[in-house]
């Protein structure tokens, strides 16, 4: 309980600050916004900068500032800025590096999608204020899960998101496919919530603290039985698989991901994502660390996921679909990182979870980025079919490259940071020199092999093929930057890996550090 | 100068690629010639290293700067005898492709940019001396050759690209594994390939030592390619463009051997040792399968490219002798690794070429098929009196370099694995014989009309050639510039597996 601060919160204030001025700009600006029908209500000059706002502008300098705030914090409070690395607010958070950086994934991925939510509700403009209002309350609401240290501010954190969430799958109200996204997420989600409810019901009362911290050290006392445990773990964990996109919670992906608007799509492949993973890495950290041995559950988990989500990827035909399967995957690769990490509990350098910040650093650019692609093409041809990919190369040669780049990092070929984040994760798991982690590692890399397949099928498509229509397809501007911008940077920072490999050195540090 | 110059030869190509990014694509004839001119300073620079190297020993031209410091990872490069005449056939043989690209008509700029990018990653596989460095130029150089076979290649090209890639890459994720492995084993925590291979990681450690082994063992074998790891070369070398399959076998192949001799023997030489029959006896039926297939083959190109099975056989035997747990002494396991790394440049010059000439007839006939062709001897002299040469330097006809390259191998593996050795003298007799019944087929006989106005090679064509062939006959009369650079790391290497 020391230095409670409520400076600590200021990236989520910021964010649900700009969300709500995005939302009240969306109603005055536009065409058929307030302002449209008075304009001289104001004034002029007021009028005119009201009117020049724009909920997206809002919500990017929202998050550009969240993002500064963030690092911010967690400079402030490094090992060699301050006493500790760690600061207790309440019970109910706790600002740490890890939860920090985790919450810095998701604005930088909300920062790719707002651009791409441009380009892709160019027609359909007079809802942007509600679009980025909700984008910005799910942004915020993946920050507040990373931080959050009870199972209340856990479970909020985590509707939060996925109420949000089910709305933006659902924002193209005209397309059937995005109502059913939005439908099917809805269930499956209402579902795992309650199961999760469930289990933290019977954690309380076995242990009668909703602290993390506290149902940490009343576990470790040992008086539980194992079954009892178990179920509570596995109930508890549900919500987190299904955010994380865990084999066997990630039936609701494939339609989600294909039915949702890309943007949203995007969103949910990474922000998501990383809520599920850093309530999961805390649950499993905090709580469990000292009670039960996870780690055969996460690793069964991690091969699940990769081997499932690669094979289902190869026979899809259309490219959404098929980086839902993708990114199934890449969670089962980032579970092999939890899993080291869960051997390896008392290395104080935390190697694993540094490569699991690496891995997603990679992932976050090479997904936002291929999203923008795929969000691209889908504006300039109307369709995500392979078929649509044909002859890219010499329609628009810039994003078929900068696809090929985001390909070879998702597929954890060099010269990419995705190179880099497979080659740390699988590092992190030979380092713990026990057998089933090799056995993990090892599929890690055959699953790799597999993946080229398909991401190399779209590729094929791109170059190989010959294009129905030859003509060119300049990609719209707002996208394209966000392409370039992810594709620069993929390979750029495996250049220059070192200044990334200590930001993730400084970012893995956990609380309460089990013992 | 001796600092950087790896590094300038390595990231050159990359520089004269922004280049060609930068001319506009209609720019056809631009675009050639600027790659072209821009393919000879590493060509020079290569030249350079061979010649300043001669004559001295150990690692050379070392540059390293600390990368990665948090995972230990260095830019970290350097020249030996076993680099040195790979810089120069790589730069050799990418100039020579870019000049019998010259005809590509087809997507002009991404060829010759991808081929750029070829060109930087197979330098920066020989420079590296970081495990982590090694393995990105290693998987850069695949990329860009899945394009050419996928863009410019034959008419099962697709199939063919990705056989390629899927295959080669099962093989480099396995030695990732092993690096890894490699890397926490030394508990220094250092990709540094020659402080890895110093400390000798896993020695006694049976089973560990023998997984680390046949996990870098199938990723340099799917390269090199050994039986049973060859079924994608087939498919590649024929599918590929005539440039592509140049480096293909010219090339990329050399890697895994390369890999064998930088890596594989010097990391673990225990297991080496203990597996070498293992590695003899693959090797030897590389070398009589390869040859039998060969001869089997109706494709000229594809007879080409089971012949590389053949050849890669007597390096991987040369390998094989030299790490043997034989009584065999110092300088016999020295002359095997000359004979495997002479082999190495020779087969690199000579399918080469093989290749090239394969290509100038497909050009003209539109067919590979060898039962079409015969007489052309008498139509197209200049293309006669080459493909006599090269043909005649691949089957190991003295006074080429092909023998001296075989004779060394067979010399140094005589007393390490008596019998393998013996029985690998079938394979050189049926090589003789394919090649002198290509000959036959292609040059001899009576002239089929169909053929008989074909034009004979133009200029583009004998300059793409000719400086192949007078490295064959050079090397072959006088060997001595090239194992005098050779001859220290053979020395130095086998020490470590025989006492003299």
């Amino acid at each position: 309980m020391q230095d409670f601060s409520l400076a600590l919160l200021l990236p989520q204030i910021l964010l649900l600050v700009f969300a709500a001025l995005a939302l009240a700009v969306g109603l005055w600006s536009g065409a058929d916004g307030w302002l449209a029908y008075r304009p001289d209500r104001l004034g002029r000059p007021l009028a005119a900068l009201l009117h020049g706002l724009n909920p997206g502008l809002l919500g990017a300098c929202g998050l550009l500032l969240a993002l500064v705030a963030q690092g911010q914090i967690l400079f402030g409070i490094l090992p060699q800025f301050g006493p500790l690395p760690v600061t207790q607010l309440s019970d109910a958070l706790t600002v740490d590096p890890a939860g920090i950086v985790f919450g810095m994934v998701a604005c930088l991925a909300t920062l790719g999608v707002i651009p791409m939510a441009a380009d892709h509700f160019a027609d359909d403009r007079k809802n942007s204020g509600e679009l980025h209002f909700l984008l910005l309350c799910a942004c915020a609401a993946v920050t507040m899960a990373a931080l959050a240290a009870d199972l209340l501010s856990v479970y909020l954190s985590l509707e939060f998101l996925s109420v949000t969430s089910y709305v933006l799958a659902g924002f193209r109200r005209s397309d059937a496919r995005s109502v059913e996204a939005a439908i099917k997420y809805f269930l499956f989600g209402a579902a795992c919530s309650a199961a999760t409810l469930y289990g933290m019901s019977v954690l309380f009362g076995m242990t009668g603290t909703l602290s993390l911290r506290g149902i940490g050290e009343s576990l470790m006392l040992g008086q539980f039985t194992s079954p009892a445990l178990w179920v509570a773990t596995l109930l508890t964990l549900t919500a987190v698989a299904f955010k994380v996109a865990a084999v066997p919670f990630h039936l609701w992906a494939l339609d989600v991901y294909q039915g949702a608007p890309t943007p949203v799509t995007a969103f949910l492949s990474v922000a998501s994502k990383a809520a599920g993973l850093a309530v999961l890495l805390r649950l499993l950290w905090t709580c469990f660390a000292a009670a039960l041995d996870w780690v055969p559950l996460v690793g069964i988990l991690s091969a699940a996921s990769m081997t499932l989500g690669n094979l289902a990827a190869i026979p899809q035909k259309n490219v959404k679909r098929m980086l839902a399967y993708s990114s199934i995957s890449h969670a089962g690769y980032l579970l092999i990182g939890f899993a080291a990490l869960g051997v390896t509990l008392r290395d104080p350098r935390l190697f694993a979870l540094q490569g699991v910040l690496v891995y997603l650093a990679g992932y976050l650019l090479a997904n936002i980025g291929t999203f923008a692609a795929v969000n691209a093409v889908e504006r300039l041809t109307g369709s995500a079919e392979i078929p649509a990919y044909r002859g890219l190369m010499q329609r628009s040669p810039g994003l078929a490259i900068a696809l090929v780049v985001f390909f070879l990092s998702l597929a954890g070929l060099p010269p990419t940071l995705g190179f880099a984040g497979k080659f740390w994760v699988f590092a992190a798991a030979i380092k713990t020199n026990i057998q089933l982690l090799w056995w993990l590692a090892a599929i890690g890399v055959a699953n790799s092999v597999v993946s080229v397949y398909y991401y190399f099928n779209v590729a094929r498509a791109m170059f190989f093929e010959e294009p129905r229509d030859p003509a060119p397809l300049p990609a719209p501007v707002a996208s394209a930057s966000v392409v370039w911008a992810c594709a620069l940077a993929s390979v750029a920072l495996l250049v220059a890996l070192q200044p990334l490999a200590r930001a993730a050195a400084s970012g893995a540090w956990m609380s309460f550090v089990p013992r | 100068m001796d600092r950087w110059v790896l590094t300038v030869i390595t990231f050159w190509p990359l520089a004269v690629l922004a280049g060609v990014l930068c001319i506009p694509a209609r720019m056809e004839r631009a675009i050639k010639w600027f790659s072209i001119a821009g393919s000879l300073p590493p060509l020079v620079l290569s030249a350079w290293l061979w010649l300043d190297y001669s004559g001295q020993s150990g690692m050379r031209y070392v540059m390293k700067v600390p990368w990665i410091s948090a995972i230990g990872v260095d830019y970290h490069v350097g020249a030996d005898g076993l680099s040195v005449p790979m810089f120069f056939l790589t730069a050799l043989l990418t100039t020579l492709s870019l000049i019998s690209s010259l005809n590509i008509t087809v997507r002009v700029k991404e060829y010759f940019a991808l081929f750029l990018l070829l060109e930087t990653g197979m330098f920066g596989v020989f420079a590296a001396l970081d495990y982590f460095l090694f393995y990105v130029f290693w998987e850069i150089s695949l990329v860009p050759m899945y394009f050419l076979i996928g863009i410019w290649g034959g008419p099962r090209r697709e199939y063919a690209a990705i056989k390629f890639f899927l295959y080669t890459l099962v093989g480099s994720v396995c030695m990732l594994l092993a690096i890894l492995a490699l890397y926490f084993a030394t508990g220094a925590e250092t990709f540094d390939m020659l402080q890895i291979a110093g400390q000798q990681p896993f020695a006694g450690r049976g089973v560990v030592q023998a997984l680390v082994f046949w996990a870098l063992f199938l990723g340099f074998a799917i390269k090199v390619p050994v039986w049973p790891f060859h079924t994608w070369l087939p498919d590649a070398h024929v599918e590929a463009p005539t440039a592509g399959s140049v480096i293909l076998a010219g090339v990329l192949l050399k890697m895994g051997c390369y890999g064998f001799l930088r890596i594989l023997l010097p990391t673990l030489p225990e297991a080496s040792a203990q597996f070498s029959v293992w590695v003899g006896a693959l090797a030897l039926v590389s070398i009589v399968y390869g040859a039998f297939v060969a001869m089997a083959q109706m494709d000229f190109k594809k007879l080409i490219a089971y012949s590389s099975v053949n050849h890669m056989g007597y390096v991987m035997l040369g390998i094989a002798a030299a790490s043997s747990l034989s009584a065999a002494g110092l300088t016999d396991r020295a002359t095997a690794l000359n004979g495997a790394m002479l082999q190495m440049f020779s087969h690199g010059v000579i399918t080469g070429a093989l290749f090239l000439l394969v290509g100038v007839i497909y050009d003209r006939a539109h067919t590979r098929d060898l039962r079409e062709f015969g007489g052309l001897g008498a139509v197209m002299p200049r293309y006669s009196v080459a493909l006599w040469v090269s043909c005649f330097a691949s089957l190991g006809l003295p006074g080429m370099s092909g023998f001296v390259a075989e004779f060394f191998v067979f010399r140094g593996a005589f007393p390490a694995y008596l019998l393998f050795t013996c029985l690998a003298t079938i394979g050189l007799v049926v090589t003789a014989a394919y090649l002198l019944w290509t000959i036959q087929r292609v040059l001899l006989g009576p002239t089929n009309e169909k053929w008989a106005k074909l034009p004979d090679m133009d200029a583009r064509e004998v300059v793409s050639v000719l400086p192949l062939i007078a490295l064959m006959v050079l090397f072959g009369v006088y060997p001595r510039p090239i194992l005098e650079i050779l001859n220290g790391f053979a020395r130095q290497l086998a020490a470590l597996f025989g006492a003299g």
